[in-house]
């Protein structure tokens, strides 16, 4: 024992270096310090040692490789928990798709809703606040060549035209590309001629949907064409009438169509 | 020499067999081989010291990989086995830190 060798009485008392400077000292195992040096080794102790050295490493080998072999079960389960995060990032995404196309469906239902029926339809196409097309009649007005007397095209002309036109079953009606609605004004200003406070420059172009071949019919039978046509003799403005295929008119303008002081009377349910 | 193809020729068997530990020994074994580790660094430094013994090398080795066996069992019956497991290894590890720098020394008188 080496330890017994030295003078113990002389040693510092250094706790915190004592323990690793021990452990040190006595990392040989002490009986290699007192073995017998002149007994020949056994053959027997030689292959127990070649014996241990053997399983030292075969057990090394096996712990290392087992490890190895561990670690695609742990790498296994980390790939898991990725796919699971993809899996439901995709889950999410889609989610997200969804509820996007959702509130798409949402958006048009409420504008369904906001003008769904057939008479909420039919209100906006008779207020001209939409732009629409169709068959109908178009009908040409223009002043008297010369210094005729009341050979000027009038708003009254005009005027009398549309009634006319709305009498004789039109649904749509514009006059020089000016859409009427329930508040156009037909009016003269000056020497001319407005509709939806636009002046119309001759000749003046009225267009009317409505079913072509009873419109021009039934306008020239009202009393609307009679007035043209007596206007036409007295004082030579010439008018005709022809059928027209595919009329298409724009909305009135929203100034036409804006309701300040009327406010609808609600009745139950409807 | 033949400690060392011995080494080689076990580790070659471990790698050829690839036999699987009982769940049970899992927690032995690498401390078990740690200890014959530190027995192996021992014998390693006697033997630059010339003064290598095959009986105490084994008796080391045995007691070694038997006690420290020992204490991961006893903590795992108290509760304790990864603590002991971490003190036995400290331990070993700075026996075969101390033994290895021993051998450095002796080699390179550094």
């Amino acid at each position: 024992m080496t330890d017994d060798n030295r003078p113990t009485e002389n040693r510092a008392p250094r706790p915190a270096e004592s323990l690793l400077e021990q452990l040190a000292e006595s990392s040989l195992d002490n009986a290699y310090y007192e073995v017998d040096r002149e007994t020949e080794p056994s053959v027997v102790m030689q292959a127990i040692t070649l014996v241990s050295i053997v399983m030292l490493g075969f057990f090394l080998a096996v712990v290392a490789v087992q490890s190895q072999n561990n670690r695609p079960a742990t790498e296994a389960e980390r790939q898991a928990l990725v796919d699971s995060i993809e899996e439901r990032q995709a889950t999410l995404d889609s989610r997200r798709l969804a509820a996007a196309s959702l509130q798409a469906e949402i958006d048009t239902l409420e504008s369904n809703v906001i003008a769904p029926s057939k008479s909420a339809q039919r209100d906006v196409l008779n207020a001209g606040a939409q732009a629409v097309v169709g068959d109908g009649v178009e009908i040409r007005l223009s002043s008297a060549a010369g210094e005729k007397a009341g050979g000027l095209v009038t708003d009254l002309d005009v005027q009398l035209v549309v009634n006319g036109l709305w009498m004789s079953g039109a649904e749509a009606v514009d006059v020089g590309g000016n859409r009427l609605s329930s508040t156009s004004a037909i009016r003269s200003a000056g020497d001319g001629i407005t509709v939806n406070f636009q002046s119309i420059a001759e000749p003046i172009v009225v267009r009317a949907i409505g079913s072509p071949s009873s419109l021009a019919e039934q306008f020239r039978l009202s009393p609307s064409g009679r007035y043209l046509d007596a206007r036409s003799e007295n004082s030579g403005i010439a008018w005709s009438v022809k059928e027209a295929d595919e009329i298409s008119m724009s909305a009135a303008p929203n100034k036409r169509l804006e309701i300040r002081h009327a406010s609808a009377i609600r009745r139950g349910g409807s | 020499m033949i400690p060392v193809v011995g080494l080689i020729i076990g580790i070659v068997l471990g790698l050829v067999f690839q036999p699987s530990i009982p769940f049970g020994l899992q927690p032995y074994v690498p401390i078990a081989i740690i200890a014959a580790l530190d027995a192996v660094v021992g014998a390693l430094r006697a033997l630059s010291e010339s003064r290598f013994d095959d009986r105490v090398f084994v008796i080391s080795f045995l007691s070694n990989v038997l006690i420290a066996g020992l204490m991961v069992y006893l903590g795992d019956q108290l509760g304790v086995g990864a603590q002991l497991s971490t003190g036995v290894i400290v331990v070993l590890g700075i026996r075969i830190f101390a033994n290895a720098a021993a051998i450095r020394r002796r080699y390179l008188h550094a």
